[in-house]
């Protein structure tokens, strides 16, 4: 019993710090992103960042302890090769869901960007009007 | 102390405690959100902040306590794995919800500078009008320019 319980604890504190980590560099590396898409309101990335990646940590602890299936009775070694596979799963998930969050934040950024070359567009057929107009 | 009860008294602390924290970082994050360069209205931020804000700290607690359905003793084994699913069920809706609620607050955020883009778009006809003549700019655009 001892064993497994250690080989469970094991699981929890790996999934805690690889979140942790995920969330650090999520928060880091999106902010860039974000500082572009705010045209550098540096306040404004870094809230928007800290709300996604609170999202992203409170969901991914939750999926991480849905995950933990615990057996007191199990042998250490049963423990080992069920919390392994559970790590497996975890992984997998973990990746596909930052790879999802990259995806999201590169479009958000080139919608920015779009944006911003439209609008540069229509101010400079304004401007030209309204030379014509004069 | 029964098994039971000990299960609800941790999962009751930890809920109030997740939602006071995410209630908090939604206020101060919201806030900071709904804020403009150039605002005039400043309490207007506040007061839509904190509503929100209160709507989700409500539904949270709602929800978590509608999730907890203790029936009976169980033995220690039972309710840590209980206490386990049910965190776990908590914190991916929460979670969830976070991410819709910080959603919400950029869709506010995207209607309030459309709402100020048209309000400019309208005053630029008379601004041009009065840009020959010597009267004084209205308080608004004077404000507005002030605060830059």
């Amino acid at each position: 019993m001892n064993g497994a319980i250690v080989v469970y604890v094991v699981y929890v504190a790996l999934a805690i710090a690889l979140i942790a980590w995920l969330g650090v560099l999520l928060h880091r590396d999106g902010r860039i992103f974000l500082d572009d898409v705010f045209r550098s309101q540096t306040d404004l990335a870094a809230a928007v960042s800290r709300l996604l990646v609170t999202g992203f940590l409170v969901f991914t602890m939750g999926y991480a302890l849905l995950l933990l299936r615990i057996d007191v009775g199990a042998t250490p070694i049963v423990a080992l090769r069920t919390s392994v596979q559970q790590f497996g799963v975890l992984l997998l998930s973990l990746g596909a869901m930052h790879s999802l969050n990259m995806l999201i934040l590169l479009q958000v950024r080139r919608r920015a960007v779009d944006r911003r070359a439209a609008a540069a567009k229509s101010s400079r057929a304004d401007r030209r009007g309204r030379v014509a107009s004069r | 102390m029964g098994n039971a009860l000990v299960v609800s008294v941790l999962y009751i602390v930890v809920a109030v405690s997740l939602t006071i924290w995410l209630a908090a970082t939604l206020y101060r994050n919201g806030l900071e959100l709904l804020r403009q360069r150039d605002d005039q209205q400043p309490l207007l931020a506040q007061a839509t902040s904190r509503l929100l804000v209160i709507g989700f700290a409500l539904f949270t607690l709602g929800y978590a306590f509608l999730l907890l359905q203790v029936r009976g003793e169980m033995t220690s084994v039972v309710a840590l794995q209980f206490l386990i699913r049910r965190l776990g069920i908590l914190l991916v809706s929460l979670g969830l919800l976070h991410l819709l609620s910080t959603l919400i607050f950029l869709r506010f955020r995207r209607s309030r500078a459309e709402e100020d883009a048209a309000e400019r778009e309208g005053r630029r006809p008379s601004r041009r009008n009065s840009a020959s003549g010597d009267e004084p700019p209205s308080e608004q655009a004077r404000l507005r320019r002030g605060d830059r």
